[in-house]
């Protein structure tokens, strides 16, 4: 009987688990942070879970808190004294932060989200292209269940079906950030129209935006990085456009080295599917077309980060991880412009 | 018999016995006084007049010149079974049987034939253990009727029956079965053993002896399965396990019982084996869903809520919202809520059975919602749970099941996921140390059998099913013989 007593009184020693009721706690999905003068502004929208008059409705609305502080754990304790419930962070998915932010305190903020173990770390982080972070946050959507629901599924859609954006977790920054090798890259949204509209990726360097990745490279971007389900590729002929979707891809890259410089080839495989077939081409030409095109826009945006010299494709690390010695001899930063590459596209038109 | 004087012996037996039920009939030839013994009660009357009375008359009328009349009698009864009785304790014995009793002036012997009256009902089909495709007999109170259930389906010498008897006052028939080329000897004897120093003055059902042959009073689940269905008893039997069959009682024990019997019915055996595995796997399913799913709703709305996905924990946040009693009371007052209703629906006569369960449903339902008592998801957690409880056909496990789930719901609401895996690991332990006669619960798992696996949360087809059990079967362990080529 004592040893069951003992190990019941051991279980709340090792739980570390504490009871909140969930009609207490304040769901918060999304979050904006400012920085001017030395404060920062946190801008929180708190999900309404109060039963509606309507109960066939099942949109939720949203009511945004704000306070400032000297640090972002102050800012969320002013925003505590109007907010009568518990801030719960576990189910953040937005983080939008504005340009200075980013490119004065980027390290606070990582730091402080890391070290929270009440947020979970799969939120998406957006920068504020234009307008601060809160007005951002302000803006209202349609046509969604609860707030930032669009914004979120926009950015997640483009990013698998077209590849025409990134969608940046933070876990991937976090990670990018305290790594030596890798290129943190973040997403950017501006408001087009009074609408959310995703734009340009962000490339940073030495904690500081660096530069704004071109949506024509962006497409290219996710192919190299295997971040896309299906990329739809428009190439010329005879003056007009056909297009192509590419299922199924994956890319690898290997490194290599010759004349005791980096080389790297690209293999690309695939799935062609014809969608808009314009010129009437028949299935050899669709084929030439579409490698001759992806070829294109990779080299592209391989000339544009070479041109840069930033390696936004962490092929340092391929290096690091794949040839130690020959790694330590070389620096890569400097050598990066002089990258030698070749595509190989494996593709089959189905 | 000491003391042979006719009307003195009747006396003794007036005085001791003094029942208003007892019958005694004295006839006197011009040779020698002639009594009959028998309880009305017990006794079927007319039998008695057919085969006892009339054959006594008869010989009165002729008025046989017998020397013999003992002899003369012993032979011209005409009843099913005949005894010779040599002492009081015998005779008074075979009067509660239901014998008639004739005694002879001068003789130290008396002559006991069975006319028992039929006090039980006919074979109905079993109401605990209903199929929908299979014989539809069952076991009854009569232990006579139960043996000739099971030799009905096994005719062969090979199944032995040692007949026992339990209760200083109730003096039950005890009826241990067994095939003795498949069963060990050991669990036969040890069994045997077992009954043998049992001293209880009554066994009024199988219940009884269960408590009493197995200690297991430290764990809910039953390590002995009682039946109502003679085929099950038979399939038990061809795997080499004991059956127990008892006077008075329909419900036969099944040594030993595994875990994954009580996953298992009698049906599954009649239906084709794919159909069957698909049920298999949804009881097993249920059986977690109606452990778990109240204490992962309380861990997941009062620990984890990180678990569940944004959009769920909106809408279980909105539902809650105005609950006056923390999650765990509220499970706590529906689970109980739940428990009387489905108490009160069972002791209830079917009369008065449907109205119970018509207000239950309104009030646990509707209104305890509606007045914002209960959240609506509390409704479909509770009623989801005890819905998957009930495909157990047995009590013993449907009551097992309902203790683990409070005990999960208290570790849930204080130490959230955590707190149920760690009961959870608990459960496992405790199971999987459980005995019967020691062959382990959880066998064919936690001693795993391989080859086993044909028959637990699947079941192969009847062709690849060749073996019996290979821990309680050892002695002949092919069903399929192998000659056969199947």
């Amino acid at each position: 009987m004592k040893k069951y007593i003992i190990l019941i009184l051991l279980i709340p020693l090792i739980s570390g688990c504490n009871y909140k009721e969930l009609n207490n706690l304040s769901i918060i999905n999304s979050m904006a942070i400012d920085y001017s003068n030395n404060k920062y502004k946190v801008t929180v929208q708190v999900l309404n879970t109060d039963k509606n008059n309507n109960e066939q409705d099942n949109t939720f609305n949203g009511t945004t808190y704000m306070a400032t502080g000297k640090n972002i754990s102050d800012a969320i304790n002013n925003i505590n004294l109007t907010i009568p419930k518990k801030i719960y962070l576990g189910h953040l998915e937005l983080l939008v932060l504005s340009k200075q932010l980013v490119n004065n305190k980027l390290n606070n903020i990582i730091s402080y989200f890391v070290d929270n173990n009440e947020v979970n770390k799969d939120f998406t982080v957006l920068l504020s292209l234009e307008d601060s972070a809160n007005t951002i946050l302000s803006t209202k959507e349609l046509l969604s269940s609860y707030p930032y629901g669009n914004i979120l599924g926009s950015i997640e859609n483009s990013t698998l079906f077209s590849g025409i954006s990134s969608n940046t977790k933070f876990i991937d920054l976090a990670n990018s950030l305290s790594s030596d090798y890798n290129t943190p890259i973040l997403s950017t949204v501006k408001i087009k129209n009074k609408t959310l509209t995703i734009s340009n990726l962000a490339i940073l360097k030495n904690n500081k935006i660096f530069i704004y990745l071109d949506n024509k490279y962006n497409l290219a971007y996710n192919f190299i990085t295997n971040n896309i389900n299906d990329a739809i590729i428009n190439y010329k002929c005879n003056n007009k456009y056909s297009s192509v979707k590419i299922s199924n891809s994956n890319t690898i890259i290997k490194p290599k080295i010759k004349n005791n410089m980096p080389y790297i080839n690209i293999y690309i495989t695939g799935d062609i599917y014809v969608i808009e077939n314009n010129c009437n081409d028949n299935k050899n030409t669709i084929l030439n077309n579409t490698n001759k095109e992806v070829k294109n826009i990779i080299n592209n945006i391989l000339i544009y980060s070479k041109n840069k010299n930033i390696d936004i494709f962490n092929i340092e690390e391929l290096y690091y991880k794949f040839k130690n010695n020959y790694y330590n001899t070389i620096n890569f930063k400097k050598i990066y412009n002089k990258l030698n590459y070749n595509i190989i596209t494996k593709l089959e038109v189905r | 018999m000491a003391n042979n004087n006719l009307y003195k012996y009747l006396d003794k037996i007036k005085k001791e016995c003094e029942a208003p039920d007892l019958n005694i009939k004295v006839m006197n030839t011009k040779k020698v006084n002639i009594a009959t013994i028998y309880l009305e009660t017990i006794t079927s009357t007319s039998e008695t007049n057919d085969a006892v009375i009339k054959s006594l008359s008869d010989d009165f009328r002729h008025e046989v010149k017998f020397r013999d009349v003992y002899n003369y009698l012993f032979n011209s009864i005409s009843c099913g079974s005949v005894k010779e009785l040599y002492n009081y304790e015998q005779i008074l014995n075979m009067l509660y049987n239901g014998f008639v009793i004739v005694l002879i002036d001068g003789e130290d012997k008396a002559i006991a034939c069975e006319a028992r009256a039929i006090l039980d009902r006919g074979v109905n089909s079993p109401s605990s253990e209903a199929i929908v495709r299979g014989p539809k007999d069952g076991f009854t109170e009569n232990f006579n009727k139960n043996i000739g259930l099971i030799r009905r389906r096994i005719k062969t010498n090979n199944l032995k029956i040692i007949e026992k008897s339990g209760g200083r006052i109730s003096k039950t028939r005890i009826g241990v079965l067994y095939m003795d080329n498949i069963c060990d000897n050991d669990l036969v004897n040890n069994i045997l053993k077992k009954i043998d120093t049992i001293d209880i003055d009554a066994i009024i059902d199988s219940g009884y002896l269960r408590e009493l042959i197995i200690d297991d009073s430290k764990c809910s689940f039953p390590t002995i399965m009682s039946t109502e269905r003679p085929d099950k008893a038979v399939m038990n039997l061809l795997d080499g396990r004991v059956i127990i069959i008892f006077d008075n009682s329909p419900f036969a024990l099944i040594i030993p019982t595994f875990f994954v019997d009580y996953f298992h019915t009698p049906e599954d055996y009649y239906q084709k084996s794919i159909n069957v595995s698909f049920i298999r796997i949804i009881r097993f399913i249920s059986f977690f869903i109606s452990i778990l799913t109240p204490a992962i709703y309380i861990a997941l709305v009062t620990h984890n809520q990180r678990n569940i996905p944004t959009g769920l924990l909106l809408n279980f946040a909105t539902q809650r919202t105005g609950v006056p009693f923390p999650s765990f009371i509220e499970a706590f007052i529906m689970m109980i809520a739940f428990e009387i209703l489905k108490e009160s629906d069972i002791r209830l006569p079917s009369i008065g059975g449907s109205s119970v369960s018509i207000l239950g449903g309104i009030i646990i339902g509707d209104a305890a919602v509606s007045a914002g008592i209960v959240s609506p998801i509390m409704v479909i957690v509770i009623s989801l749970t005890a819905i998957s409880s009930l495909v157990f056909s047995q009590v013993d496990v449907v009551n097992a099941i309902r203790n683990y789930r409070i005990l999960f719901l208290f570790s849930a609401a204080l130490f959230g996921i955590y707190g149920i895996i760690l009961l959870g690991l608990f459960l496992l332990i405790k199971l999987t140390s459980l005995e019967t006669f020691k062959i382990p619960f959880t066998y064919p798992f936690a001693p795993f059998n391989l080859k086993e696996q044909k028959d637990t949360i699947i079941r192969s087809s009847r062709k690849k099913l060749q073996f019996r059990n290979f821990l309680t079967a050892q002695k002949n362990i092919r069903r399929i013989k192998k000659e056969d080529n199947l």
